[in-house]
């Protein structure tokens, strides 16, 4: 896996809309190779195959939700270190702990900004991975 | 600078398609709320509710519709509390219906 630039991102959807505009925003703005699922079981089956840097999850989601969904992928040899991001509209200060105690990089809170999310998540990407650089999309 | 022009063509197009569903999204929320009107207690069809209200309070802020997005929000924020309270009774119902009428009012107009 490259830890030092942030090419492939695993996100995890259930909200078609949200997933399409958070899609180009990554792709398009971010320059990012996106896999897009719209549930942790499609993120299940994607994961060994795409090999991605980043893992992106939603937290609320129908049946298995985000933090669900990362304990399943960490039972894959593939996924089971892969950084990652949350993404909730719930960003009180004691659930926020919560994502950074099951090894979270950060959280970014929905709705987010599209033009911005790309750099976001790249600024979560270089505060961790890569200490002391910045990596603007 | 081309990427950014690409952005906001695929992003134009998604927010009025998001625009054009909008009615048909604050009926299934109406639905849903009849339904919970029917069948008080019953948990599936308030997490029906809950998910709708869920699903509008994130499109709509990220399409740029925050005032909408965020009143979504609040909403939904209440009947999580109301359902850790321990469910919901006809009297919240009642004022969960007076929460939801201004939404309607809220539609954003299309963009050309």
């Amino acid at each position: 896996m490259n830890r030092t630039k942030l090419e492939r991102v695993l996100y995890v959807e259930d909200d078609p809309d949200i997933r399409a505009v958070a899609q180009i925003a990554l792709e398009v703005v971010g320059g990012l190779n996106l896999r897009a699922c719209s549930s942790g079981t499609e993120a299940l089956q994607a994961a060994e195959s795409f090999r991605p840097d980043l893992l992106l999850l939603d937290v609320m989601m129908p049946g298995m939700d985000g933090p669900t969904t990362l304990a399943c992928l960490r039972q894959l040899a593939q996924t089971a270190s892969t950084p990652v991001i949350f993404m909730t509209a719930k960003i009180q200060a004691s659930e926020v702990a919560y994502y950074r105690s099951l090894g979270a990089l950060g959280v970014i809170s929905k709705p987010f900004d599209p033009m911005s999310l790309a750099a976001q998540v790249c600024q979560l990407w270089s505060q961790n991975m890569m200490p002391g650089q910045s990596e603007p999309p | 600078m081309i990427a950014n022009q690409l952005f906001f063509e695929k992003f134009n197009q998604l927010k009025n398609d998001f625009l054009a569903q909008l009615p048909l999204r604050l009926k299934a929320i109406d639905a849903a709320l009849q339904a919970c009107r029917k069948l008080p207690g019953d948990e599936a069809r308030q997490q029906d509710l809950h998910r709708l209200l869920h699903s509008l309070g994130g499109t709509a802020g990220s399409f740029g519709f925050v005032q909408l997005g965020l009143d979504a929000q609040k909403i939904e924020t209440e009947l999580a509390a109301l359902t850790q309270r321990g469910g919901w009774n006809e009297h919240d119902i009642a004022q969960i219906a007076q929460a939801l009428a201004p939404l309607k009012l809220e539609i954003p107009v299309r963009q050309p």
